[in-house]
Order: structure tokens, then sequence, then C-alpha cells
């Protein structure tokens, strides 16, 4: 009885030694923590920051969007907003070109007869990324490819406001800021 | 200067506690523990009745954090859904995607291809070793040993790097879409995984000389909190806590779903009941699932990661569909009532620890309040997923 | 799969069966329907594997049965029903709000009148809910214990 007590109590022991040479082992590995604002993550590959409207290939002011409204439907937080304008256009065969210009309702009255063709224009694309949970949803329902995730990921602010963007105004922006 | 009335005292606490001890008692105190306990991770709130430093009596508190997810599902359509399920359990979020993404095929009769099955199987045994890791860490956190969690999260960031880069978050996953998942897997994947399976291999006797082996913990958990067999039938318990009793009972096994039933590995289940088999069943389990991420790795078809032709806003049929899977803390179920619209009529989550948790009152009986702490640690609660 | 639709005076027995053959509770369930409250039980097993779910119907002021004295996890999950849906389970030991505030007079998952669907509605090919089949369940009893 007394043997096993005295063994039982050194194994108990030696577990404890057995341990503390892990600790000891990894006392001497190189730090794998990193100090963040100091110093950055490596890779932040795939991780998702704020979506954001693609350019168009051949003109990297316009966005892809054709103003469908899907993301902003299927959004389960509805953080899109859309601001379209409705542009009424002539139909190819009209001649006159100021009818572009002049006020909606005229053109409207005129539709049946001249097949003009209303067009959607994205005037603003506002997110609210305040409820946004990052699913990708958006991404995925959007039929023209027109959203992706940015890797602006290191947000911080003091409101909520600085959190709604406008996305077209961003992506003009970044444009000329190069 | 102590100033004041009996029966102020008689009327303090919430209804709760009322309710628990409508009247003091003599020699018996009421202790709430919780709800910002250290030990329960998140927003558990245990009333007890203490006489000394012994349990007569428990009585969890929850709701805390409760969300009406159940609710959320009837307002929303299908697909917006989604993205809550890596929010019920953030811990093995891809577990309860998988759950609810599977209940709708299920309903719809949607076909899943086999590739997307092959990456669900990998991605979901990824986050089961993360959920394991994070509990190893914690529950030791919990007993007072507090590097072990500092190693668990060295080993965590290596999965949620991996992860990252295929679901585009570190935590509350939104991957899986009805009919399969949303991005496909490439051969950096496949190679970080492989060298991941290798690592962690590498890691397990690590753990058992730093932790497993040492007697301190030993004294902390052997011994501690037995759960019979009836007990876990009674309250329906699953997963680690049952095979910790010795029932080698598993949904990938029991209900194979996906592609479970083709790969080999084993059931890990201890006969001991007792805290102890609970932290041995787990730290088996890893190992386990890493060998089905190698066997899948291994024969990974080709093919679409997603059915080509899901609907964009899909509407099941009317009827109803029950979608089990096996998570890391038990069973988890959805079960979906749909009438034919755009949104569930009704939709029932089923979490794993709100059953295991249920029979926490009765095995805590008679315990010591330090023995308690382990207990709870060792049944590994997740507390939004209990409150839904 | 087995689905067995009882009524609800059967609905002890039945339970108390499932009990004896060694069956866990997996969860008690509420619908929400023109009829009244339609509560789902689901059942399995751990060595044969296979669920079984019990439903019965009760009627919008009807209360149920508690089977918390039976399977004592159910007591969790009976009252969440009590919280979402405000149906009372006669005989339950303690049936206060479990995840809702206490203080709070409302039943979230009760469905108004507009959004309530008919039993027949949502389960197309289960319209023994509303005619009780209780043989069905004996049966079936029958046939599991010869098999064993
Ligand atoms: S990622 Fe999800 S939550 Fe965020 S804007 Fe897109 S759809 Fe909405
Ligand atoms: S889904 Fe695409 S095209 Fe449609 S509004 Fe959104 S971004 Fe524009």
């Amino acid at each position: 009885m007394m043997v096993k007590k005295i063994a039982q109590t050194l194994t108990g022991l030696w577990s404890l030694v057995v341990g503390l040479r892990v600790t000891g082992k990894n006392f001497f590995q190189p730090q794998i923590t990193v100090h963040y604002p100091r110093e950055k993550v490596e890779s932040i590959e795939g991780y998702r920051g704020h979506i954001e409207l693609v350019p168009k290939d051949n003109d990297p002011f316009t966005a892809r969007c054709m103003a469908c409204g899907s993301c902003a439907r299927v959004c389960p937080s509805g953080c899109i907003t859309l601001h379209i304008k409705k542009v009424t256009e002539p139909a190819v065969s009209a001649k006159k070109e100021d009818n572009s210009q002049k006020p909606e309702q005229n053109n409207q009255k005129a539709a049946p007869a001249k097949k003009t063709k209303t067009k959607r224009v994205l005037e603003a694309f506002e997110l609210n990324y305040n409820y946004c949970s990052l699913c990708g949803l958006c991404v995925q329902s959007c039929p023209a490819g027109g959203l992706r995730f940015s890797d602006n990921v290191y947000l911080a602010g003091f409101s909520r406001k600085e959190f709604e963007f406008d996305l077209l105004a961003r992506m003009r922006a970044q444009k000329e800021g190069k | 200067m102590l100033d004041f009335k009996l029966d102020e005292i008689e009327q303090s606490g919430d209804f709760y506690t009322r309710n628990f001890q409508p009247t003091p008692e003599e020699n018996k105190l009421v202790l709430n523990m919780g709800p910002q306990h250290p030990s329960t991770h998140g927003v558990l709130r245990i009333i007890l009745e203490i006489d000394g430093e012994y349990i007569l009596r428990a009585e969890p508190v929850l709701g805390y954090i409760h969300r009406m997810q159940e609710k959320m599902a009837e307002v929303k359509t299908y697909p917006q859904y989604l993205p809550n399920m890596g929010r019920v359990d953030y811990l093995h979020a891809l577990a309860w995607n998988w759950a609810y993404a599977g209940a709708v095929e299920k309903l719809m009769g949607l076909e899943v291809p086999e590739r997307a099955e092959y990456i669900r199987v990998i991605t979901c045994e990824l986050n089961r070793i993360n959920s394991h890791l994070l509990w190893w860490g914690a529950y030791l956190l919990d007993l007072g040993a507090f590097t072990p969690i500092m190693y668990a999260f060295a080993d965590r960031e290596i999965v949620m790097d991996i992860l990252q880069r295929i679901t585009g978050s570190r935590l509350t996953y939104c991957y899986y879409r009805f009919g399969g998942v949303s991005a496909d897997i490439d051969q950096k994947f496949i190679n970080d995984t492989r060298e991941f399976c290798k690592y962690m291999r590498g890691r397990f006797p690590i753990y058992k000389d730093l932790v497993t082996d040492n007697i301190i913990l030993r004294k902390r958990v052997e011994d501690i909190g037995h759960i019979n067999l009836e007990t876990c039938r009674k309250y329906g318990a699953t997963g680690p806590v049952l095979r910790g009793s010795g029932k080698p009972y598993d949904v990938r096994r029991a209900e194979p779903y996906s592609v479970y039933d083709r790969f080999d590995f084993e059931i890990p289940v201890y006969d001991e009941k007792d805290a102890l088999a609970r932290y041995l069943v787990r730290m088996d389990e890893m190992e386990q699932s890493l060998r089905i991420i190698e066997q899948a790795l291994d024969s990974l078809p080709e093919g679409d990661y997603i059915h080509p032709k899901t609907p964009k806003n899909p509407k099941p049929p009317k009827g109803e569909a029950y979608f089990a899977v096996e998570g890391a803390r038990g069973k988890i179920g959805v079960y979906l009532v749909s009438d034919g619209s755009k949104s569930p009529y009704r939709l029932k989550l089923r979490s794993p620890g709100f059953s295991n948790l249920s029979l926490f009152a009765e095995i805590a009986r008679g315990t010591l309040l330090a023995d308690a702490i382990s207990i709870l640690g060792s049944l590994d609660l997740v507390i939004p997923e209990i409150d839904r | 799969m087995k689905n067995f639709c009882i009524s609800l005076d059967k609905l002890i027995p039945a339970v108390k069966e499932l009990d004896n053959l060694g069956y866990f509770l997996e969860d008690v369930c509420c619908v929400h329907v023109k009829e009244g409250f339609e509560l789902v039980y689901h059942f399995d097993h751990w060595d044969n594997p296979g669920r079984i779910t019990l439903r019965t119907l009760i009627s919008d002021d009807q209360q149920a049965e508690t089977i918390s004295h039976i399977f004592p996890g159910a007591d969790w999950h009976e009252r969440e029903c009590y919280d979402f849906f405000g149906v009372h389970f006669k005989g339950h030991k303690n049936l206060i709000p479990l995840l809702l505030p206490p203080d709070l007079n409302e039943h979230p998952l009760l469905k108004n009148k507009k959004k309530q669907k008919e039993l027949s509605h949502i389960l197309p090919d289960c319209e023994c809910v509303t005619a009780p089949q209780d043989e069905e369940f004996d049966n079936w009893l029958n046939t599991f214990n010869k098999d064993k």
C-alpha cells in the first residue's frame, strides 16, 4: 500500500517534469504572435472586407452594375440601398438629340409610339456596413459579376456614420487616386 | 455597519431566484453563478443552493443571449437565413450550415455533387478540430491552467487560415449553399490541409505530455461528474458526453449522411463516464477527424462544387424534413416545415448543448462547487447554441 | 423513419412504450396551424437508429400533456414551447419561461390568422393528424417486439 502510494506520487511528480519540458522547449521557440498595429499579419488572402463594385474592363469609372437590384433584395440584413435614376432614351431610330434632355414626363407620353428605351442608371450604391454579415449572398446573386469583396479589412471608426459608404463614389475615388 | 431588514432580503433576487427558493432557508445559501462567470463561457447563469462547499440543488437559467433564431427563419427567405447558421454555434458553424442546407436539400430533393460533399466533409472536420481545440484550451482555463489555451490558439490559427482562404471568414462561416458550397477548393488548400494533418499529429503527444498526463489535471477530472447511460438517454444527451459514458453513438455512423459511409474511422468511446472520459473522447476525435480529412483528400473527385441548377430563390415543396448531423457537441437537428412559399413555415433547431446542459442539474447535486465547474466545462457548452 | 399520428390520450402510453424500448428524446417541437397546435415529438434509438415521430394535435385552447416525468429532458423542450407558443403542459412541475424574459407577455411564434395554414396544406401526405390512427402505433409496437 505504502509502496504504491509512493510510486503514484513519483509518477505524478514526473508528469509535472514532463510537462515543464514541453514548456521549456517552447520557451526558446521564436515568437508566433504578431504585435498588431506595429506589425500586420502576412496573409489576409480570401478574408472578406466589405463589398465593393467592380469596374468595367474597358472603363474604370463605370461600374459593371446594371442596377437590377437583385443584391439589395437578397441581402438578409438590408444593407444595400440603390439610388437609381431612370433615364429614358429615344430609340436609335429617333433623330432628335435633345430628346434625352427633356423632362421625363414628356417622354413617357410619347413612349408607346416612339419605342423609347428606359435605362436604369446607378447614381449611388449605398452600403450600410454596420449590419453586413459578410455572407456573400449579394456577390453570388449579381448577374453581372459586379460585386466582390474588398481587402479593406482594417476598419475602425467612432460612429456608425463612418461605416455607411457610397460604393460608387468609392470606386471612382480609388481610380482617380491611382 | 450593516443595517438591513429581513423582509428586504426575502424580496431580493429576480423572478428566477424567487422561484428557485421562495423563502430563505437556514444553512442554505443561494448563489448565482453567472451570467458573468468566466467558466460559463458566455452568459449562462446557474442558481445554486449550497451548503458549505456542497451543491444541494442547481438550476440553469438561460436566455441571456437568446436571439429568436426560429422566428428569424420565418421572416426571411431560404437563402437569407444561411448566415444565421454561422451564428448559432460559432465554434462549429459549418455543422450548422450543413444541417440547415441539408434539410432544405432533402425537402427539395436537390442533389449535391460529389465534389461538394467531399469539400463539405473536409471543411466540417477541420472545423470540428478547431472547435475541440478551443474547448480544450478553455476547459483548462476553467480549471486554472493558463498556457494550454495559447497552444490551442496557435494551432487553431492554422486551421482558420486554411478555412479563411476558402470561406472568407474565420469564425462565423457561411459557406455551404443549397446544392453545394459557395467556392471551390484549390491546390493550395489541399496542400495546406495535408501539411496541417501532419503537423497536428505531431502536436497530440505534446498535448498529452503537457496536459493529459498531468497529475493536477487528473485530480480535477478523474472520477468527477459521472453520467450514466440512463441519464444520457432520459435527457437526450449526445456527442462526446454520450460517448464518454460508453455508448458509441455517432450520427455519422448511425444515420450516415453525405459521404461519411465511405470513410474508415473509429468512434472513440470511454466507459468511465466521468469528466476525464469526455476529455479523452474529444482528444481522440480530433485524431479521427484528421483521418477522415486525409481519406477525403485522397479520393477527392473532380466536378462541380455546387449543383448547376440550384434555384436562386428556392421554394421547397410543401412538407417537412428533418436533417441531423454530428456536430462537435452532439446531434444537431434541423426540423423544417414548408408551406411551399419562399420562407420556412416553421424551423426548429435542435441544439445538442441544450439537451446536454439540461442534465447538469441532476449530476451537480451533491458535488463540490469546484467540481461543478469541472463538470460544466466537460459538457462543452456554447451558450449561443443553447439559447439560439 | 416512422411517423405516427396519435390522439392526445394515447400520447403518454406511447411515450412510455418508447421509453421502455430504449428510445431517447431528440426534441419536442410545436407548429401553429389553423386547427391549433401540432406537437411533434422526435425520438431516436442508439442501437437501431431510425427516427420515430409522434405527432398529436391540440386545439388553440386545449392543454397538452407533459412527458417530463417520463423523459426529464422534455422539461426544457416543453418550457420552450410554452415560451414560444403559450402552450400549457398539464402536469409540468416548473412551467416558467426558459428563453424569453419572464415579464414578456407575448408568444413570438404564434401566427396570426392570415399566416396560418391548414395542416393538410403543410403536410400534404399526412392527413392522419386530424384523424388519429392509434392502432398503427400499436401494430408497429407489436412487430417491433416480435422482431426482438
Ligand atoms: S455580404 Fe451579405 S450581409 Fe453583406 S451586403 Fe452582401 S448580402 Fe448583405
Ligand atoms: S446585383 Fe449586381 S448588377 Fe444588380 S444591382 Fe446589385 S451589383 Fe448591380
